[in-house]
């Protein structure tokens, strides 16, 4: 059974529809990037998908359960989400914020968890440190450490390497990849190709609300979907042992 | 500094404001004047110390106390540090009933004016929570708050405008002014009960307030149940406030100042901020009327005149703060 399962699901942005009937799977120890241009309806599809906005049609399933129909409490310990949005409030220290990620553990239990998550994406040192005094990217990391804090076997992250300098970016998407090899699931949205193309087990494309793509990221990203879908001109290369995809203006 | 100790410390500051209070006053009492007010409570020097000053703390107390609590539980739920009750129109509301009271001669039945204050706050509170069902948007809330409290501030201009009599209109004016004199113990008797059940919604919103630092559709994924917390947090504030209007009439600006002064000290969590920026609101308002008494003028300032000439300057300090923070 998949982790989450989206079937036909429609949502809106106000009165214009910006997903229209997305069928998604998410099984567990995979990890699934979806990418698509701006405006595509990536976030929105992934809020839905969350509970956290009103899906007009179709239904969005949390391990078999319509989501919309699962206690928030449990959603929330089984489902972490990230999302694109990084402004924070108030200047509270990195470890106070990465421990919102374990709300209904006891405070020590939550920092603990916090502190632990803190040092998975290498930022333990910066734990007094107030998030207001920290740089976009440590800010960015500290958020991700809240993500891992949930220990929910799905994660959601949208955009989660949005302006993280090229070792943080593969940094974040190696943690997430090793969530889903250790038996979690991941659904990521993500604007850069190749690293999705690299980290993802599975892309799915979307376009103007739709699927147009969805399987392994050599098929998914195919250079005829690049070319419809971006207007890019791509190709796959040979790289050692591995396959990279190389796209360009066409 | 943790919560426990910052609250000790800003309660220690309370008494001692409290214990400075009960020595300024209109007339001058000498050393043994106050051994024969301990002595014997119905002595001139008795009465005037628990009849006329220990109340009049109380009240100073009570309504800082509630008005540093609704800023604190208003900023944390609008995640604006620029929020309080009277930019929300909570305290214009409040005192537009209050006004309405007063001039129509129903002042005269004992507890008019209070309920009428707090029925004008739960109604702003709950037109509030109303908006903020339908609008997500925090800043929508602010601009909605303000509408309300330009709305109700033109509303009791009307009533002064419409005034039959100037004794009304004077009564009025003194309220919109803001004072704790000649307040009684019955008066803080009736202001506490709603204090003390705010301070309960604040605590039962306060693990909320924290988790809204990541945003409120992080903080609904992290479980958060908003719609619950928005009623809790907004009810808490508009009781907080009525109570304050009720007891001393319009204070503006401890509201927004109290959370601010111990915002670092609580380490910018607004769940651990409640408590000490209630105790910090009390110290203010009780040492702001001790100052407003020490101030040599021929009438007596008003307490809400002089928190406003202090607090209009913090709030452009803060308003240039938090457009610093906004930037980065």
């Amino acid at each position: 059974m998949s982790r989450l399962s989206i079937r036909n699901l429609h949502a809106r942005q106000g009165a214009r529809e910006v997903v229209s009937g997305v069928n998604l799977e998410v099984p567990p120890r995979e990890m699934v990037a979806l990418v698509g241009p701006n405006g595509a309806g990536k976030s929105t599809l992934m809020l839905a998908a969350a509970g956290l906005h009103r899906i007009t049609r179709g239904e969005s399933r949390l391990d078999g359960e319509v989501i919309h129909k699962v206690d928030v409490v449990q959603r929330s310990l089984r489902l972490g989400y990230l999302p694109q949005e990084r402004r924070l409030a108030w200047g509270m220290p990195a470890l106070e914020v990465a421990a919102l990620g374990a709300p209904f553990s006891t405070p020590p239990a939550a920092r603990e968890r916090g502190r632990e998550a803190l040092a998975l994406f290498g930022i333990e040192d910066l734990a007094a440190t107030s998030v207001f005094a920290l740089s976009g990217g440590e800010r960015a990391r500290v958020l991700l450490a809240r993500l891992f804090a949930t220990q929910a076997s799905l994660l959601m992250a949208d955009e989660p390497v949005a302006g993280l300098d090229p070792d943080a970016q593969l940094m974040c998407l190696e943690r997430l990849r090793d969530h889903s090899r250790a038996g979690g699931s991941v659904l990521v949205t993500l604007h850069d190709l190749t690293l999705a193309a690299r980290f993802a087990d599975r892309v799915a494309v979307l376009d103007q609300g739709r699927i147009v793509s969805d399987g392994p990221p050599e098929d998914a990203l195919s250079p005829r979907v690049l070319k419809t879908v971006f207007g890019l001109k791509a190709q796959w290369i040979e790289a050692g042992d591995q396959r990279l995809l190389l796209a360009e203006r066409a | 500094m943790r919560a426990q100790g910052l609250s000790l410390a800003m309660a220690v500051g309370l008494l001692v404001a409290i214990v400075l209070s009960l020595f300024v006053g209109e007339v001058a009492l000498s050393g043994e004047q106050y051994r024969q007010a301990f002595q014997d409570l119905a002595s001139a020097p008795g009465e005037i110390l628990w009849q006329v000053r220990a109340p009049r703390a109380l009240a100073a107390a009570l309504t800082g106390g509630a008005l540093g609590l609704a800023g604190a539980i208003l900023q944390g739920l609008l995640r604006n540090p620029l929020a309080d009750p009277g930019v929300l129109g909570v305290s214009a509301t409040a005192a537009f009933m209050a006004a309405l009271v007063i001039v129509s001669g129903l002042a005269l039945v004992p507890g008019a004016v209070e309920t009428a204050a707090w029925i004008g706050a739960l109604a702003c509170g709950g037109g509030l929570a109303l908006f903020t069902a339908r609008v997500r948007e925090p800043e929508a809330l602010i601009l909605f708050g303000v509408a309300m409290s330009s709305f109700f501030g033109a509303a009791t201009a009307l009533v002064f405008n419409l005034s039959p009599s100037p004794i009304a209109t004077a009564e009025v004016l003194a309220w919109l002014m803001g004072s704790v004199e000649a307040r009684s113990w019955l008066d803080s008797l009736w202001a506490a009960p709603a204090l003390f059940l705010a301070l309960f919604l604040a605590m039962r919103a306060a693990p909320g307030l924290k988790m809204l630092t990541l945003g409120e559709v992080a903080a609904e994924a992290s479980g958060l149940r908003m719609g619950r917390l928005k009623m809790a947090a907004i009810l808490g504030a508009s009781l907080a406030t009525g109570a304050a209007v009720a007891l001393a009439g319009v204070i503006g600006f401890v509201g927004l100042a109290a959370p601010h002064l111990v915002r670092r000290l609580a380490r910018e969590d607004p769940a651990r901020l409640l408590i000490p920026s209630s105790l910090t609101g009390a110290l203010i308002l009780v040492a702001a009327d001790v100052l407003a008494r020490l101030v040599p003028t021929d009438q007596e300032l008003k307490l809400g005149v002089f928190t406003a000439l202090i607090g209009a300057p913090l709030f452009a300090l803060i308003a240039w703060r938090a457009a610093r923070s906004w930037r980065t």
